[in-house]
């Protein structure tokens, strides 16, 4: 069933963008840009906010002295917490980079690209925070500071195997997804050039070069092994 | 593999949590071995069967048609 759904949603899909470009549909993204950049703004400002309400829950629930079954219930609820924070800051950092690149790129007006630099100083502090949450919720790991040497080797080597074995899991999906959302990334990017006629050539092949050195790197990871 | 893990923490009156801290793994891990999603390692195994007092094949069960 869930075939059929993705068949269906993809075959929607397909059909609107090869009839969107038969009847010659352009977008020109640089006389939109100030709106792309203030809806990346709006966005920005939401994931932060949630982000913090999501820090403050955290540490509440950290706080609660607990017993019994409801000591596991609050361990999955700061679990699931830390991940939505991790989600939610490192997602209003990408944004706040692409409307800091967009507002940089087309000429939008100065209070914007401030916005947007504003935007990703506070993401990166809050993004910071997540090491510190990581300390202070689990002091007896022994956990690795963001600003030591290593850190993602360190953090691995001080996670268990059922941990390992979660993380193994996610990555190899994101991987997955990575190499397809590329590729796909790379067709659209020519699709917009021919129908627009404004070369992304240069983003073409940057998109190419990050799917070879992905696909490279996890070859060789394994290869030897 | 099955394992008794959920029946043998009620004997004992022991949470994930303090299970977890007994064994020196993580509570997820012992989460994931009790719906059966990740099969442990033989040391997180004989660290857990000791907890209980109990030889390992009591704890973890391997049918036939796994081995």
């Amino acid at each position: 069933m869930k075939t059929l759904i993705r068949l269906l949603f993809s075959a929607v899909i397909g059909f609107v963008v090869v009839t969107l470009l038969l009847n010659g549909f352009t977008f020109d993204f640089t006389k939109h840009g100030t709106t792309i950049v203030v809806g990346m703004l709006v966005l920005i400002i939401i994931l932060l906010v949630v982000s913090l309400v999501k820090y403050r829950q955290i540490i509440n629930l950290n706080r609660r002295e607990v017993y019994g079954d409801d000591e596991d219930e609050v361990d999955v609820l700061i679990y699931k917490k830390f991940t939505d924070y991790s989600f939610f800051v490192q997602a209003s950092l990408t944004f706040s980079l692409l409307a800091l690149c967009i507002s940089a790129t087309i000429n939008t007006t100065l209070i914007l690209t401030v916005m947007a630099m504003v935007g990703m100083i506070i993401s990166y502090l809050l993004s910071m925070l997540i090491s510190h949450l990581i300390q202070l919720i689990y002091p007896e790991r022994g956990l690795p500071k963001l600003s030591e040497a290593n850190y993602a080797e360190k953090l691995l080597e001080a996670s268990d195997e059922g941990e390992r074995h979660v993380m193994l899991i996610g990555f190899y999906k994101s991987y997955n997804l990575l190499t397809i959302s590329l590729f796909i990334a790379i067709l659209l990017s020519t699709v917009y050039s021919i129908t627009s006629g404004q070369s992304q050539l240069f983003s073409i092949m940057v998109m190419g070069a990050v799917l070879l050195l992905v696909h490279g790197k996890y070859c060789a990871s394994i290869r030897n092994k | 593999m099955k394992s008794r893990l959920k029946e043998l923490r009620a004997r004992e009156g022991l949470n994930q949590t303090q299970l977890a801290k007994l064994a020196k793994v993580s509570r997820q891990t012992i989460s994931l071995i009790e719906r059966e999603e990740f099969i442990p390692s033989l040391l997180i195994a004989v660290r857990i069967s000791r907890i209980f007092s109990e030889p390992v094949e009591n704890v973890f069960l391997i049918e036939e048609d796994e081995l």
